[in-house]
């Protein structure tokens, strides 16, 4: 459960972050820092099932 | 007591607002009256900061130098970013618990505390972009 935290922590802060420096006006803005939040969360997510399978 | 123009010259000049971003992360901004972005910046990069080293990130890579140069300098690059949070947590957290590497934290307060570092350099170019008008 750790793990997911500090992922959606992680994946909140920096989708923050990346948010203020994006370009435009403030509706612009909060939907990047939220595509930027929901990517880090799925493609970790994804990664994360695919390396299951793998041995090491 | 200065000069109009050494005023004028230290008012705007884009390295010294760089240089204040750098060293105190969202403080370059507010010093440009971007409060808004001032304020966010610096609680996004502190509070990632506060985790990292509260989650044992402080003394990541927890090996020395020449056991793997790329990884140190990396680290030592990435968490350099963090200006004043650099130097407190090399001050405040360089005797590692014994235990530290295998804390479920450990790896995660690394990378928290290297990505706050990385954050603030994009803080640093912006808070410089704008005083020289590249951006809004």
């Amino acid at each position: 459960m750790i793990h997911f935290l500090y992922l959606t922590g992680f994946a909140f802060l920096v989708g923050i972050a990346f948010g203020v420096f994006a370009s435009g006006g403030s509706k612009e803005k909060a939907i990047y820092g939220l595509k930027i939040f929901g990517q880090f969360l799925i493609i970790s997510l994804i990664l994360a099932w695919g390396f299951y399978f793998f041995p090491w | 007591m200065l000069s109009s123009d050494q005023e004028q010259f230290y008012m705007t000049n884009p390295f010294l607002f760089g240089m204040i971003s750098w060293f105190l992360p969202g403080f370059g901004h507010l010093m440009q009256g971007r409060w808004k972005r001032g304020i966010i910046l610096a609680l996004v990069i502190w509070s990632m900061f506060v985790i990292a080293v509260l989650s044992g990130g402080a003394y990541y890579p927890g090996f020395d130098f020449k056991d793997g140069a790329l990884l140190y300098l990396l680290n030592v690059f990435a968490r350099l970013g963090n200006g004043l949070g650099t130097a407190i947590s090399l001050l405040f957290f360089t005797n590692p618990p014994p235990n530290v590497a295998s804390w479920a934290t450990f790896e995660y307060g690394g990378r928290f505390l290297e990505v706050a570092g990385l954050l603030n350099y994009l803080a640093v170019l912006d808070a410089f972009d704008i005083q020289i008008g590249r951006k809004k």
